[in-house]
């Protein structure tokens, strides 16, 4: 008896069994305050000073253009049955692809920088329309 | 021997920690962003300062060039079967727009690179900042 209970504790130790508590932060997230602000006609020039740069620009409907804020703040807790050899999260952000948790806030702005609309959610919801294949832009057809 | 096996199979239980830090390429600065001046900078000019940019997006027969770079700090603590992770990323993040002439006409930057911060779990390491 003794000696399994000494072998139970040896297996956790070595981090056969872990609970794993973890907090991931991207980004700055955009305040409801400000996003309160935002109003229809607005000049694309005051959202870049105050929101700063974003983290995706699409093209929007010729000549418009569509901004893409985003960030994550997660926290979780997880109970492994393994040994955990490397913390694997990649230390660099991805722009090739957009995380499933990240929220987000997309402004639209037509060819005069005119504040069109805006939405905010799952980034990945909200922009399945914008990541498309880009198109090609022809000098003599414009 | 008893002793030395005894104080073998104590090693594992005691605890460890870890930092580590990762960055991708070389924070952009207010230095470099100054020399942007919409309806003066060009594209060529630009690129001059900043490097080549990280992305290029066709906005109609307009343009927008993104510059960045990346700072990560990780920190972790194992404390026998519990094991606390931080992990926080922030960015120096330039979106530069041009018209058809390739002349700049918008500037956008987030210069964050150097706030990218060691934690734990509990701990709102951002939480003094501002928003905007």
């Amino acid at each position: 008896m003794k000696g399994l209970a000494l072998i139970v504790l040896f297996g956790l130790s070595l981090g056969c069994v872990s609970a794993r508590w973890t907090r991931t932060s991207r980004f700055e997230p955009v305040s409801d305050e400000l996003q309160e602000e935002l109003a229809v006609g607005d000049d694309l020039t005051p959202w870049l000073e105050r929101l700063g740069a974003p983290l995706w620009v699409w093209e929007y409907e010729g000549d418009g253009v569509a901004l893409a804020y985003g960030w994550y703040q997660d926290q979780n807790w997880n109970v492994n049955v393994s040994v955990p050899v490397t913390n694997d999260a990649s230390a660099s952000f991805d722009y090739t692809q957009i995380d499933a948790r990240m929220r987000g806030l997309v402004l639209f702005f037509d060819g005069d920088y005119r504040l069109r609309a805006w939405r905010q959610g799952l980034l990945t919801d909200i922009t399945q329309g914008l990541r498309r294949r880009r198109p090609n832009w022809n000098e003599e057809t414009g | 021997m008893r002793q030395i096996l005894s104080l073998l199979l104590l090693v594992p239980l005691l605890g460890s920690c870890f930092v580590s830090r990762a960055t991708v390429n070389e924070p952009l600065g207010s230095a470099r962003l100054a020399k942007l001046e919409p309806g003066v900078t060009t594209a060529a000019e630009a690129v001059r300062w900043l490097g080549a940019p990280n992305e290029v997006v066709q906005l109609g027969r307009r343009s927008a060039y993104r510059f960045d770079a990346q700072a990560n700090k990780r920190s972790g603590l194992w404390l026998v079967v519990v094991a606390l992770f931080n992990d926080d990323t922030r960015e120096d993040r330039i979106w530069t727009f041009f018209d058809e002439n390739d002349v700049l006409t918008h500037v956008a930057a987030t210069l964050t690179f150097d706030d990218a911060r060691y934690g734990m779990p509990w701990n709102s390491i951002h939480d003094d900042e501002p928003n905007e």
